[in-house]
């Protein structure tokens, strides 16, 4: 009970601190300087969604200025295949290791070839990554290889937990490395929607402290509910200790109630659902402001479209989006995974499109956006006995944007004899390089001061160099 | 991280300036007025409209998450539970939610441990008004795997056979007196875990109806072993997890790892890279038929004896058998199985004391699942305060506890799967293994109630197609007033108290739906 009560006493010192965090979403989209607070004339210039409703902000030079930089990751749930989609076509290993599945350098009777690259007689591209290879050569996007974990577990569910969280094999971090980031930058006016995941539920990246709205959800009856879940909610945390300005009138007080209801647990587990309700409320307001920004380009039919215009939106609608995660699941290949061709190829396929869709719907923006893609883990270096590759470690990353400094494969691949336990690709580059390097690069901020990954003892002279370094804003 | 300490300093610094500006600020905005003297109202008592907009602030300002962060020691503890709370938890945990008046009759009715005793024994619960129902709607469920597939050749055809079986799965969840049983039946489908996609491998329409009636309901209330083999067999599970393909020199390593990590061991625990590989050989040849029966394929074994788990396996097809009875009788099985019932029966957050025992019993009871389930109601821990209510609902206990509580008929189910599907909760199609979580952790981020919103008023004006809210239930109601009203509704859905804000908005709220519905999509009403 005391320590509940000091944590109540604690919290509400936080509160007064949190006070000057006022700074509401209206205020936000209306482009209001927080700091305008007593004199609201002053307004930062085309810092609102409320301004591109007007007149559309994409070509606006002040626009762009304002922009805050974005990382958007795009999470491959399953183990995506590496070899299959970076063909070391140059490597006579790989065609021993895959005698079914393996894309033969040239076009034949068994489907389309190695997508070539110029100079470069070892590294090819599966046909479906064929779009990118102009933004290849122009040094835009960039393949990793060979990254991924230092922990081993190959169950999907550690792995995609453990890179979420950037804490691989420590169970014990719990929250998401862009939640994390948020929080720690956060400052006492923030925009409602400095997070977003355009799904109906968060992805584990972005879950933990600080509020970040999973959103594809609506309603048609956000006022009837919205008071329901509004901020003054909260009152019932402080009246319930004594502590409030009124004391609840709770059902405890009726005639034939069973007795004394003074819940510990319960009353946190309802805080919880309230405070879900109540962040919804406002950001997700803001975001219908910021989708009603138009969409610039046609997307593949499908959920990653579907969320990458929606992030898209909310970026043009420069109402301060930071990170923002998609995912595309269906990666876990066993079966049927094919070469040139099969379903992998598709998939790949797909990405590629979606890539090239959401860097035509940014255009001049993207000087501001970074897009990493990733996946838990690789495969297997042989295939398995169904056109399929099981569970391996080392696997790729694709990074995309203006900052980035490519036109060659980054990472460290030593050919296809350099195995782990014979059967995986050796991870060469942790991860949370890649992480840190894109935080840095974006935000000016120091993952390593901030210990933002916990545990990580790697500095900025691991970074591998896919970006350069952003203005500071 | 330290983030007392820099709240600390920060109250150090700000706490004055933070509350002036703040107060200040805010009657800015209310006035609209940038003139307004706002640094006059310092050092005068706050108003309560005041107090508000600072809540307000601290929510913006992100302090409220801050102060919700769980404090290190909780100390956990009240007064035991009433009688009437008793049964209130037991119905919340055990079933899916009371019908109207049920707590009552619960407690009339000898209590609460009465009706445990008689929900551990469904065989001797009267259910045949549902097993006519199902028997007249559902015709799907006398047929085989291979009439299915004849009946049903197409993906076209198959849409209406998914859509059938999983209404049946709805319907079942929400009809049936056999509440616990469906209870487990949502824990062991969730865990045993198969999907039915709309797209590839549609051939599961046809046998996870199959899975659901042979694998999952009948060992329920069976040993645990006789689950895992069943579903080892199961052409639904062979094809899922794509061991019906593995074969000699060929093996597919996806079943023999999840069966360890997620169906008996748990991730990473007792078994490493090299057991997943052996174990993918010991089950070369598990496949199944053309006529969707189990088949032991000895040509596809792979030869030679298999070292697993520090054991010699022969080749053959009993090496198989005695590796999954090596699994279900191993003691980190003991202790996964157990956790995951004491996550599920009692909080996201077990107390170890209590998962010890269990696994105890279910160690010394050869995985007999009643005795299991028993060890766990009957624990002390089980009715503790700091359990009651703990539990935030799943998108699918929401949406049938809503259906139960305003005693709804459903003639079509689709609307309120379309809405599962939404709350990212879509029967029978979990994209992991894993099955769908039940801790809050995964149901609760900013903006998944407003789907439970909508639900909740569509639901009251039979808005959901194919769902229907007799007009009697409203009339129930009808005739009652304010507070009369209020306790009425109180003890009708949510059978406990509710927050004060609830009940304001409630005397807000003049329609008599509308007044329901805020109390279906109140915070109180997704505990459990």
């Amino acid at each position: 009970m005391d320590s509940r009560r000091d944590f109540l006493r604690s919290s509400g010192m936080v509160i007064m601190g949190g006070a000057a965090g006022f700074f509401t979403a209206e205020q936000f989209v209306r482009g209001e300087s927080p700091f305008s607070l007593g004199s609201s004339k002053t307004n930062i210039p085309g810092g609102g969604a409320g301004a591109s409703a007007n007149s559309s902000p994409v070509d606006d030079a002040v626009s762009l200025e304002k922009q805050r930089p974005t990382l958007v990751t795009i999470f491959l749930r399953g183990g995506a295949d590496s070899l299959n989609a970076f063909v070391p076509y140059g490597d006579d290993n790989y065609y021993k290791f895959r005698p079914g599945i393996a894309i033969t350098p040239q076009a034949s009777k068994g489907g389309a070839g190695v997508t070539k690259i110029k100079n470069n007689s070892y590294w090819g591209l599966n046909p479906g990554l064929a779009s990118i290879l102009p933004l290849f050569e122009e040094g835009v996007l960039v393949p990793i290889i060979n990254v991924g974990s230092p922990h081993d577990t190959r169950s999907h569910f550690s792995a995609q937990d453990y890179m979420e969280r950037g804490a691989p094999g420590n169970a014990k971090v719990t929250n998401g490395w862009l939640n994390r980031y948020l929080e720690a930058s956060k400052k006492p006016f923030d925009a409602p929607l400095r997070g977003l995941s355009a799904q109906s539920l968060l992805p584990r990246a972005l879950r933990g402290d600080y509020p970040v709205l999973a959103g594809d959800n609506h309603t048609e009856h956000m006022e009837l509910f919205a008071d329901l879940y509004a901020p003054q909610n909260m009152e019932n945390m402080i009246a319930r200790e004594g502590a409030g300005p009124t004391s609840g009138s709770r059902l405890d007080s009726r005639p034939n109630a069973d007795g004394p209801n003074k819940l510990l647990t319960a009353d946190m587990t309802r805080d919880i659902i309230t405070l879900s309700g109540t962040n919804a409320v406002s950001r997700i307001k803001a975001l219908d402001k910021a989708a009603a920004t138009p969409s610039d380009a046609s997307y593949p039919a499908g959920g990653l479209g579907h969320q990458l215009r929606t992030i898209a939106k909310v970026i043009k609608a420069n109402v301060g989006l930071e990170v923002a995660q998609a995912d595309y699941g269906g990666w876990d290949t066993h079966r049927g995974q094919g070469g040139a061709d099969g379903n992998h190829a598709k998939m790949l396929n797909h990405l590629a499109s979606n890539l090239l869709a959401f860097r035509e719907d940014l255009g001049k923006r993207m000087d501001k956006v970074m897009v990493l893609v990733m996946s838990e883990f690789g495969r297997t270096v042989h295939e398995n006995g169904s056109q399929g590759t099981d569970h391996g470690r080392g696997g790729f990353m694709i990074a995309m944007g203006n900052m980035i400094q490519g036109g060659k494969f980054m990472g460290i691949h030593k050919g296809l004899d350099d195995l782990e336990h014979g059967r995986f690709q050796p991870v060469h580059t942790d991860y949370r390089t890649v992480f840190a390097e894109s935080i840095t690069r974006l935000f000016h901020f120091d993952p390593f001061a901030s210990q933002l990954f916990p545990g990580y003892k790697g500095d900025a002279s691991s970074f591998i160099g896919f970006s350069k370094q952003m203005k500071e804003a | 991280m330290t983030n007392k300490t820099y709240w600390l300093r920060c109250t150090a610094f700000l706490a004055v300036a933070a509350l002036t500006i703040a107060v200040g600020s805010i009657s800015v905005r209310a006035a609209d007025d940038p003139d307004d003297p706002a640094l006059k109202k310092q050092g005068r008592k706050m108003t309560q409209e005041e107090l508000i907009r600072i809540r307000i602030a601290e929510l913006e300002g992100g302090a409220i998450s801050e102060s919700m962060k769980t404090p290190e020691a909780v100390v956990l503890s009240g007064p035991p539970l009433t009688d009437r709370e008793k049964v209130v938890h037991v119905l919340n945990r055990l079933s899916f939610g009371w019908r109207p008046g049920e707590i009552d009759e619960v407690i009339k009715d000898g209590g609460w441990e009465k009706w445990v005793k008689q929900q551990l024994e469904p065989d001797k619960i009267d259910d045949s008004k549902l097993d006519q129902l199902l028997n007249k709607k559902y015709a799907f469920r006398r047929k085989t795997i291979l009439d299915l597939s004849g009946e049903y050749p197409r993906n076209k055809e198959q849409q209406e056979l998914r859509k059938e079986f999983k209404e049946s799965v709805l319907v079942r969840a929400v009809m049936s007196k056999r509440q616990f049983n469906e209870v487990m039946c949502e824990f062991w489908r969730n865990h045993f875990c198969v999907d039915i996609p709309d797209n590839d491998e549609t051939s599961r329409a046809w046998t996870v109806p199959d899975y659901e009636e042979k694998v999952i309901r009948p060992n329920v209330f069976g040993k645990f072993k006789q689950m895992l083999f069943a579903s080892a067999t199961h052409p639904a599970m062979l094809e899922y997890l794509d061991n019906f393909k593995s074969k000699a020199n060929n093996w597919n390593e996806n079943y023999a790892r999840e069966v360890m990590e997620l169906h008996t061991l748990g991730a990473d625990r007792f078994y490493n890279e090299n057991d997943v590989v052996e174990l993918s050989k010991i089950l070369t040849g598990w496949t199944f038929d053309k006529g969707y029966k189990f088949n032991y394929n000895d040509a596809w074994q792979q030869p030679g004896s298999k070292s697993w788990l520090g054991m010699t396996i022969k080749q053959g097809y009993a090496g198989g058998e005695q590796a999954l009875y090596t699994l279900a009788t191993h003691r980190g099985t003991a202790d996964f199985i157990s956790f995951k019932l004491c996550r599920y029966l009692v909080n996201d957050n077990p107390p170890q004391s209590l998962v010890s025992k269990v696994a105890a019993v279910f160690r010394s009871s050869d995985g007999d699942l009643p005795r299991v389930y028993a060890a766990i109601i009957n624990s002390p821990e089980f009715m503790q305060r700091f359990n009651y209510r703990a539990k935030f609902k799943t998108p699918f206990e929401f949406t049938v506890s809503a259906l139960r509580t305003t005693e709804a008929t459903i003639e079509d189910g689709r609307g309120t799967l379309e809405v599962l599907n939404h709350m990212g909760e879509p029967l029978y199609s979990s994209k992991d293994p894993t099955g769908y979580y039940d801790q809050a952790e995964a149901w609760r981020d900013a903006g998944v109630l407003t789907s439970r919103w909508d639900y909740s008023w569509k639901l009251l004006r039979n808005a959901i197609p194919g769902v229907t809210v007799s007009s009697d239930f409203i009339r129930s109601y009808s005739g009652l007033k304010d507070k009369a009203l209020e306790e009425r509704l109180t003890d009708t859905l949510i059978g406990s108290d509710v927050g004060n804000r609830t009940l304001e908005l409630l005397r807000k709220t003049n329609d008599l739906p509308d007044k329901i519905s805020v109390m279906m999509g109140s915070p109180s009403f997704q505990q459990q």
